[in-house]
């Protein structure tokens, strides 16, 4: 039952390029939609309800938010939000995390890896591009680590690690081996660092992100 | 191929850019039609031709003077371009302009009275006029002929305005005592000019020439006017009441209108550094522009090379990346600066991406400047013996900094490494060996990382120069 994808990209190059490349994989995704700016990508979200919307991150429309705009909209929807952007700056990132996109890609992924984000957050988890988790450990910082489960202002020794290891460049099978847990435990382990960055209040984090005006 | 986009300030290229070359380049003296063939567009403003379409109110061009340049479609001007001024604005032959202009002068002195209102009010042409109309915002001045400088104009053009005034209005007036009138006349007329000289260098009203010749300016002033006034009333005691009086209504008239004067001074100045700033991003704008433009016309006429086409695409995003995303630190003072420096020469050599990821960031000192260039040996190495995609992650620590170098490849045994292939081991192990750190060598499936580990430099050691 291939995913119900919708491509929100102000560019229509993008999107052609997009739609030209997702469409070799007809079993896994099948693209209902295109939209290219705030308003439009809202009311198509709304009406189409896809399982997945590629958001981009700057686009024009709506009261100028952009990407992270249609996230915060939409987020009571069943639609899962994953960031595609050519973007790489911490601020852009940040702020459509913090909007409630389930994971953040740039477009020089290769298509199969593109596929792989895209299953992966209409299960319901988070794909982390090496760059995102790069900002996951650089706003959380590296020298403390949680000691409860449910601090939300650290992340745990398991989850700087798994978070190091995607940094590195490996994908999720190779995480799980390296650290032996399977991958179902590292999906568990992203997704709750997923949750502490839209959540969190630490200081840092705040600090940090008021510092490249995000919040 | 694939070098870099060229300058602004460059010269020509043989083939066609879309760049405009710079006005100072060329020599004003040559004629304005038919410069060096590849240009599209004259390098002078383009002003609106159609002397014939001024019957039409909304395509009248606007009324400007152009007292120190010679533009194209404008005629020379000859004192202070009033009159080429308005010979354009009105469609009418500058001669006759002029004519009409001095047999005004007749009428009671009219034509140079409104000369001189014309003189001090319409505004000169400029690099501004052109904001709207050119593709680029000027901010090259544009170079012009000057016949006279500008406080010759000035003091010759007044005085022979106020001379023929004068003399008008002495035909009108003809009083009986003619002398002292006179005299104090002139005398007011060479005071006020003497200001009027300082007219143009009022934000420099701090340099002591400026003062003084002001200063004398006022004093002269005063006396033609204690001339005038004396001549005309006699007692010396009723003299200085008047006088008193004056002095007093000009101060009390400076004090009510200071706080208008300096919101105007104030809302000037915003508007400069604001026009300023504008001009400064329209030209970062249009220099991109035109360095993206300059690419993509390479990477379409080498469309059937993709090794070139790809480094061409890479250096271009690495441009445009370092303009639009990161930060302003520079090499010396930030580790994570210096390490995509680095990688981002490697990638335009071997027209390879590599994606660094940076977590942290220290000054970086002799130890980090060595892991960054075995991180970049490793990189070359990824790129000739591995396959993308090529990842480093570099993250510095409290006491560490660690750098780690990931490719996909067939990996390579490192016990396997004949003694006289140094790469590896002199350029990353033996560099890194040198600062205390340790390289680890790891084979993946698929793919190889190397791990660069040093102790940061201390902080109390001096950075390098």
């Amino acid at each position: 039952m291939p995913l119900r994808v919708l491509i929100i990209d102000d560019h229509p190059l993008v999107r052609a390029g997009v739609k030209h490349e997702l469409d070799k994989f007809p079993d896994q995704i099948q693209i209902v939609g295109e939209a290219d700016n705030v308003d439009s990508g809202i009311a198509a979200v709304t009406a189409l309800t896809p399982d997945v919307a590629l958001l981009d991150v700057h686009m024009p429309g709506g009261n100028g938010g952009g990407g992270a705009e249609v996230a915060s909209t939409c987020r009571d929807s069943a639609t899962k939000f994953l960031a595609l952007s050519v973007s790489d700056s911490p601020e852009d990132v940040v702020a459509v995390i913090r909007a409630g996109a389930r994971g953040y890609v740039t477009k020089s992924i290769s298509t199969p890896e593109l596929v792989e984000a895209i299953e992966r957050v209409g299960a319901g988890d988070a794909a982390f591009s090496p760059r995102l988790a790069g900002f996951v450990l650089d706003a959380f910082g590296t020298s403390e680590v949680a000691i409860a489960d449910d601090e939300l202002d650290l992340l745990s020794r398991r989850e700087q690690e798994v978070m190091r290891l995607i940094a590195r460049g490996y994908t999720y099978r190779e995480v799980a081996s390296d650290l032996f847990i399977s991958i179902k435990t590292v999906e568990t382990h992203v997704s709750a660092v997923l949750r502490k960055l839209q959540l969190s209040n630490r200081n840092e984090l705040t600090h940090w992100a008021a510092q490249r005006n995000i919040i | 191929m694939g070098g870099p986009a060229p300058t602004p300030t460059s010269s020509t290229p043989p083939h066609a850019t879309p760049y405009v070359p710079t006005p100072g380049d060329h020599n004003p003296t040559q004629p304005q039609a038919g410069q060096a063939g590849a240009s599209p567009t004259s390098p002078h403003p383009h002003y609106p031709a159609g002397p014939s379409s001024a019957n039409d109110p909304a395509q009248r061009p606007a009324l400007l003077r152009s007292p120190r340049l010679e533009l194209p479609g404008r005629p020379a001007a000859l004192l202070a371009g009033v009159c080429s001024g308005l010979a354009v604005h009105t469609g009418m032959s500058v001669v006759a302009v002029r004519i009409a202009m001095v047999g005004l002068t007749a009428v009671f002195g009219a034509g140079s009275l409104l000369y001189l209102w014309l003189w001090i009010l319409v505004p000169e042409v400029g690099p501004e006029r052109t904001y709207g109309r050119g593709r680029i915002a000027p901010s090259q001045k544009i170079a012009g002929r000057q016949a006279l400088t500008r406080t010759q104009r000035i003091v010759y053009g007044a005085l022979a305005l106020a001379a023929i005034s004068f003399i008008l209005a002495i035909g009108v007036l003809m009083q009986p005592d003619l002398g002292y009138n006179t005299l104090g006349i002139v005398v007011i007329i060479v005071g006020v000019v003497i200001i009027w000289t300082q007219s143009a260098r009022a934000s420099q009203w701090r340099d002591p020439r400026v003062i003084g010749l002001a200063a004398t300016g006022v004093g002269i002033l005063f006396w033609g006017i204690v001339i005038v006034i004396g001549s005309d009333n006699g007692g010396l005691r009723q003299m200085m009441t008047s006088f008193t009086a004056g002095i007093t209504f000009v101060a009390v008239l400076a004090l009510a209108f200071f706080p208008a004067w300096n919101n105007l001074i104030k809302d000037l100045t915003s508007t400069r550094i604001e026009r300023a700033r504008e001009t400064e991003r329209a030209d970062i704008a249009a220099h991109l522009h035109d360095s993206v433009l300059q690419t993509l016309t390479l990477i379409k006429n080498h469309a059937h090379e993709p090794g070139t086409v790809r480094a061409l695409a890479l250096t271009q995003e690495r441009e445009l990346r370092a303009w639009l995303y990161t930060g302003k630190n520079t090499v010396s003072q930030s580790f994570t600066e210096l390490l995509k420096t680095t990688l981002s020469e490697v990638e335009a050599t071997f027209g390879q991406e590599v994606e660094v990821v940076s977590v942290s960031d220290c000054v970086p000192g002799p130890a980090e400047q060595a892991a960054c260039a075995a991180a970049s040996e490793a990189c070359v190495n990824a790129i000739k013996h591995g396959q993308p995609p090529i990842q480093v992650y570099s993250e510095v620590g409290s006491a560490q900094v660690k750098i780690y170098i990931k490719d996909r490849g067939p990996g390579f045994d490192p016990q396997q490494i004949a003694t006289d292939r140094h790469g590896v081991r002199d350029s990353i192990i033996g560099r890194v060996e040198r600062v205390g750190g340790s390289v680890n060598i790891r084979r993946l499936q698929p793919g190889t990382e190397i791990t660069i580990t040093v102790p940061r430099t201390p902080f109390d050691l001096p950075a390098p120069r």
